[in-house]
């Protein structure tokens, strides 16, 4: 009886334990509004992507993606004037899902990674284009040539990390055409346009 | 994969374009030494070689234009170079120096431009400053050879030189590269052509330039891009293989069997190029 009258309320204490604890984890965390001060954000790459995509023989839309992306962010929501979009993705990170693709992407026909082991992108004008839509304009530059883009971006979210770090998502589509870049090989079998998707996670530094 | 414009603009037109000037050479160079002086081949296979470049690969961005120029645009912009100054290796006050001169800046040129990671050091630079004087070689020695032999064998060999090369290329992952090197030998297929038809015409002065420049700086890229270094060697060894029909006695016993051999010099090691290129290639269905 004695067993019984001190192990129930034990017993309780640890499903009550348990019930917050799944509360914890299952609810998302809250949501932090962007500060009203310029706050700097390095790019995850461990949870950011960074996508191509374009046809192949006029048949099929392929995707492949770039595993390494770095940068930084300053994102100002009161003067977005003053936010910033610094962005480098290393091309021999190419990921086609077949090694001797990528190995034939690395080369002379396509990125000449040896030559040009980056992109960049530097923001050159950020404007709000809504609540949680931005313009960015800024220079590309790829495969040696630097050309003047325009990516809508949208802010996908804001949280907290482990370590109560402030985190921030964007996520933007754009077009280039990779004859503009120098990229010419395969004129017949591969589209000039070529789409590309950023989605980038940044932490504040 | 190349589509009836890429081989309208990358082989055809070259072919015409070269064939067209080299004809004018062979014409009137053997009753003008005038006209011989100017050094037409640069401009035949160089110009038709530009039209190639611009179509397959792009009009290249100017390297006065700040940024980085492509490895494969200098080519362009050095076969540009070497047409215009092709001409002043004619000057009869230039003409102790103006060989040296001409060829060595190539040379130097292809260094500069082309040039792996970490060049300027140790044994990288060493073999670099090896490379330019193995093509200062090769280049003045089929210059001489040039000269030396009339008719259509060492174009032939050289065609077969060259064709090796695009081979070995393509199966280096490097089909723009294999494209470039096919435009000159749709020169070389002209030169042969002309030559066949002029009796007694040599190879126009100034081929082996654009040959030179092109084919050097298309497989210094490949090395850069892990061209496997038998491959590139026996790639050299093709460019020496046309003077094999020079072996004394053989052209007095048979001027054919001499251009014969000179082929075989050339056609063997480069066949032998692009086959250790595919052996050393990853099975890839790629």
């Amino acid at each position: 009886m004695k067993i019984i009258s001190t192990t129930l309320p034990l017993a309780g204490l640890v499903l009550a334990g348990l019930s917050l604890t799944a509360a914890n984890w299952t609810s998302s965390p809250p949501a932090i509004a962007p500060a009203a001060v310029p706050v700097t954000y390095t790019v995850d790459s461990v949870h950011s992507s960074t996508v191509f995509s374009t046809t192949h023989l006029g048949v099929s839309r392929f995707y492949g993606r770039f595993n390494k992306v770095g940068g930084t962010f300053t994102v100002d929501s009161d003067k977005p004037e003053n936010s910033k979009v610094s962005i480098e993705i290393d091309i021999g990170s190419i990921d086609s899902n077949h090694k001797g693709r990528d190995d034939h992407l690395r080369g002379p026909d396509f990125f000449d990674v040896k030559q040009f082991p980056t992109a960049t992108f530097e923001s050159k004008t950020v404007t709000k284009a809504g609540d949680k839509n931005w313009k960015v304009v800024g220079d590309l530059t790829l495969h040696g040539t630097t050309k003047s883009v325009t990516i809508p971006m949208e802010q996908t979210g804001t949280g907290k990390g482990r370590e109560g770090e402030a985190l921030i998502g964007f996520h933007g589509t754009f077009k280039i055409n990779r004859s503009d870049y120098g990229i010419q090989f395969m004129k017949g079998g591969l589209g000039e346009e070529v789409t590309l998707i950023v989605s980038v996670e940044a932490a504040a530094k | 994969m190349l589509g009836p414009t890429d081989l309208l603009f990358g082989i055809l037109i070259p072919a015409v374009v070269a064939g067209i000037l080299l004809l004018v050479d062979a014409r009137l160079g053997a009753q003008r030494p005038r006209v011989r002086s100017l050094h037409l081949g640069a401009a035949g296979l160089g110009a038709g070689y530009l039209i190639a470049h611009a179509w397959l690969v792009g009009v290249p961005a100017s390297p006065f234009a700040g940024g980085a120029v492509p490895f494969t645009a200098w080519i362009f912009w050095m076969v540009a170079v070497a047409i215009v100054l092709a001409p002043l290796r004619g000057v009869p006050a230039l003409a102790r120096w103006s060989h040296v001169l001409y060829v060595g800046l190539f040379c130097v040129w292809m260094r500069r431009v082309i040039r792996s990671p970490g060049p300027g050091e140790g044994a990288d630079f060493l073999l670099s400053f090896g490379g330019v004087l193995l093509v200062f070689v090769l280049w003045r020695l089929l210059e001489r050879l040039a000269e030396r032999r009339p008719g259509p064998s060492l174009p032939l060999a050289l065609w077969a030189a060259c064709a090796g090369t695009s081979v070995t290329l393509l199966l280096n992952k490097s089909g723009s590269l294999a494209q470039l090197v096919g435009a000159v030998c749709a020169g070389l297929g002209a030169a042969v052509v002309v030559t066949w038809i002029v009796r007694g015409a040599h190879l126009a002065r100034g081929v082996v330039a654009i040959v030179a420049i092109v084919v050097a700086s298309a497989v210094r890229i490949a090395i850069v891009y892990d061209l496997p270094a038998a491959s590139w060697v026996l790639l050299a060894v093709a460019f020496v293989g046309p003077w094999l029909g020079e072996v004394p006695g053989l052209r007095a016993r048979s001027a054919r069997l001499a251009g014969a051999v000179s082929f075989l010099g050339a056609a063997i090691p480069a066949g032998a190029a692009a086959v250790v290129t595919a052996v050393a290639r990853e099975p890839s269905p790629y």
